[in-house]
């Protein structure tokens, strides 16, 4: 089954129900019939609890890299029930706790990723991990103060490489382009694995972007995905690509994705920038898959997607403004700012624009599309 | 250095190293839906009505492994045996009533739905009284915490009315569902109210200067009731005027705050009601500080309300149900409250010592909570 008909939402079903009575289920004729092809197994040592946090860890570990790569949500949440047997973050085994923290940013829970990490680190206050989670966790919410914190700390517990990198992103969020840019291409020049080396040209892009040079973040964008092709760097090229109006190009990075709701949301404004037939019909698929994911009640983690299908498929400025207010109560990246700047500037509203800018001077944080705006 | 901490510095690095992508993800790494099962159940006539329950093969295959040959392809002929089983695996991890409705589970057939194929189960469910009380869903919660069981219930009216049930969730009451919904969330309001210790504190601070005079001299009981009731009248109903506006504004979604400022305010409303009480700047300003925090303490609420996923058929409803449980359970704590301090006030040596000590007691727990709620930590358990 196609991934994006696996994707279809359960609320086109439900409705087909109810129209049409129980449509009514079959079973097979022959024993040998495949009535569903399974995923590999990665849950082995799930049975052991407790008792075994070594092989919990190695199953939670699994799933979370069959979810990143597969993009597919059960996987989370079967990498958080492997780690169900532990509740206590001040007794827990550490490493545990630690992975606990990333599932919950996974699924982006920040509240409670920080609360697992200052538990960790108040048993660990030398865990690289933990201290680089917390960071991130930071970042997110907006808090660079923080996050810069907890940087230096990452680069005190022997991670100097990656505290460097950790402080550069938030200079770049800052607007300090420069130091940004010196720093990162100093890590970049004494970087010998290729995995890091990306990580580095992303964040060295993100600054670029940040800065107002679209040119340069292309670039590096582009000498990233050489080095290692990871689905977040080709979303924040092909990011980069509709914003620039090459929607073709766009299209040509997404080519040959796993259809998650990242990236039908990007073919859905390509598609509608080209003026394509299939437009209506992304747009429609992306409606019903944020339908159902409110209908679960977990519509929290889907706030920005649904700002920008709202702005940039559906055309509905207002319902963007007010899904991206929501929003960034619960996140703050660049990409959270600029989706209510633009549903704001795409609605004249020139005091909401105001204030937005009013807010990110409060924490900090400078985007060169912002001041753009007006 | 011994070997084996040599060896996990090393570990550290290639886990930091590994990790790091993953941590970059979370942005935008986007999903193909999560694990849901589908339970409908249609219209209670005469006590019965029919349930129908969806369960994907996948997750069924998870809980009791039944691709036997382990060649991840689900036959036909591995599955059918295996059906009594899970009738049984998945009649364990469904309660209606509490177990009054009795469920006798058979398995219908196979249905496709849009991300895999699902084994259909069926039931003729009889409620003795006649009503959908309550759920309790547990099915693949050791396994998966995002899970989630997507209830229906039809009305023999034709309204529907969705609920998201969490396996490792609470029993959830489906008054809504038999139209007393509002009834069923009066009962969480009130005991929201009763529970939620801070909402009360904040109240009994505002209360204490109702009772208690200040004057050159010090403490001075009130005169009489009349004295105490006009000003704590006052107090109370504009606490409720503004919580009620922030509940719905912040219901409706019209107006969003983050929770943790919100708590943290609360917590903070009541050290400056405390403080009010011992040094007011402006004495008599009770219903006005009433007013300004009420607005507050309604985003809280609303927070409480949000973490309950109300019905979206019947939200209004619910809302004003939840409201009016808020305000009962005030009612009841504040008739209380008045009748003990104005018992106690008659005598003048405690009321003297009673209202500061009061007042100095909640400023240290509420600024306790106040700090505990701003950088996260957990003070005292």
């Amino acid at each position: 089954m196609s991934g994006i008909g696996r994707a279809l939402a359960p609320a086109l079903l439900w409705v087909g129900l109810s129209a049409l009575g129980h449509a009514a289920p079959t079973w097979p004729s022959d024993d040998g019939a495949v009535v569903e092809t399974l995923p590999a197994r990665l849950g082995a040592d799930r049975d052991r609890g407790r008792a075994d946090p070594r092989g919990a860890l190695r199953t939670a570990h699994a799933y979370l890299d069959a979810a990143r790569e597969q993009g597919d949500a059960r996987f989370a949440g079967l990498a958080m029930g492997a780690l169900q047997a532990w509740r206590q973050p001040r007794r827990d085994p550490l490493e545990v706790v630690v992975m606990q923290a990333t599932l919950a940013q996974h699924v982006h829970d920040f509240a409670r990723a920080a609360e697992l990490l200052r538990a960790a680190l108040g048993r660990d206050p030398h865990h690289a991990q933990a201290w680089l989670t917390l960071a991130t966790v930071r970042r997110v919410q907006g808090r660079l103060a923080d996050s810069d914190a907890a940087c230096a700390r990452l680069a005190s517990a022997g991670e100097a490489v990656y505290g460097a990198a950790c402080l550069a992103e938030n200079r770049a969020l800052r607007g300090d382009i420069d130091g940004a840019r010196t720093a990162f291409g100093r890590l970049l020049a004494t970087s010998r694995d290729a995995t890091l080396s990306a990580w580095l040209r992303v964040g060295l892009a993100q600054a670029c972007e940040l800065a107002g040079a679209p040119d340069l973040a292309e670039a590096h964008y582009r000498r990233a995905l050489a080095l290692s092709p990871t689905p977040y760097a080709r979303l924040a090229l092909a990011d980069l690509l509709l914003d620039a109006r090459r929607p073709t190009e766009a299209e040509s990075v997404l080519a040959g994705m796993a259809p998650g709701d990242a990236v039908l949301l990007r073919r859905a404004i390509a598609a509608r920038a080209l003026g394509r037939a299939d437009a209506s019909a992304l747009a429609r698929q992306l409606t019903e898959r944020f339908d159902a994911a409110s209908e679960r009640g977990d519509d929290g983690s889907h706030l920005r997607e649904r700002a920008r299908h709202a702005l940039a498929v559906l055309g509905d400025a207002r319902e963007a403004r007010r899904l991206a207010r929501r929003n960034l109560a619960h996140q703050r990246e660049p990409a959270d700012w600029l989706i209510l700047a633009r549903a704001s500037a795409a609605l004249g509203d020139r005091d909401g624009l105001r204030r937005l800018r009013a807010r990110m001077n409060d924490l900090e944080i400078r985007d060169a599309r912002i001041d753009a705006l007006h | 250095m011994p070997a084996s901490m040599r060896c996990t510095d090393h570990l550290r690095t290639r886990s930091v190293a590994a990790l790091l992508l993953l941590l970059l993800l979370p942005a935008i790494a986007w999903a193909h839906k999560a694990s849901d099962s589908y339970l409908t159940i249609g219209p209670l006539r005469d006590g019965e009505a029919t349930l129908r329950w969806d369960i994907a093969l996948r997750d069924l295959e998870l809980a009791l492994a039944l691709d036997a040959d382990d060649d991840r392809r689900l036959r036909w002929g591995e599955l059918r045996p295996r059906l009594p089983e899970i009738v049984a695996h998945a009649g364990a991890a469904l309660q209606i009533n509490r177990g009054e409705c009795p469920l006798a589970l058979r398995a219908l057939g196979i249905e496709p739905r849009s991300d895999g194929n699902y084994l259909a189960l069926g039931a003729r469910l009889r409620c003795p009284g006649g009503a959908l009380r309550s759920i309790d869903y547990r099915l693949l919660g050791a396994l998966d915490p995002t899970h989630r069981g997507l209830l229906r219930i039809e009305r023999a009216d034709g309204e529907i009315a969705a609920w998201s049930l969490d396996p490792n969730g609470e029993t959830r009451a489906l008054a809504a569902a038999g139209g007393a919904g509002v009834a069923s969330f009066f009962g969480d309001g009130l005991a929201h109210i009763l529970i939620g210790y801070d909402h009360l504190l904040f109240l009994l601070c505002l209360m204490l200067p109702a009772l208690l005079r200040r004057e050159a001299a010090g403490w001075r009981p009130v005169a009489s009731a009349r004295e105490a009731l006009v000003p704590l009248l006052k107090t109370i109903t504009l606490f409720t005027l503004a919580h009620s506006v922030t509940l719905a504004l912040a219901s409706f979604e019209i107006v969003h705050l983050p929770a943790r400022w919100v708590e943290a305010a609360i917590a903070i409303s009541i050290v400056l009601a405390a403080l009010h009480n011992l040094w007011p700047r402006r004495p008599g300003g009770e219903p006005a500080l009433a007013f300004g925090f009420g607005l507050v303490h309604g985003f809280g609420f609303a927070n409480v309300l949000a973490g309950m996923s109300l019905p979206p058929t019947d939200f209004a409803l619910a809302l004003l149900g939840f409201n009016l449980g808020v305000e009962a359970g005030q009612l009841l704590v504040v008739a209380i409250a008045t009748m003990l301090l104005l018992a106690l006030a008659r005598y003048r040596r405690i009321a003297r010592v009673l209202m500061p000590a009061a007042s100095f007691a909640a400023i240290g727990i509420g600024g306790l909570w106040a700090i505990e709620r701003l950088f996260e930590v957990a003070l005292v358990s």
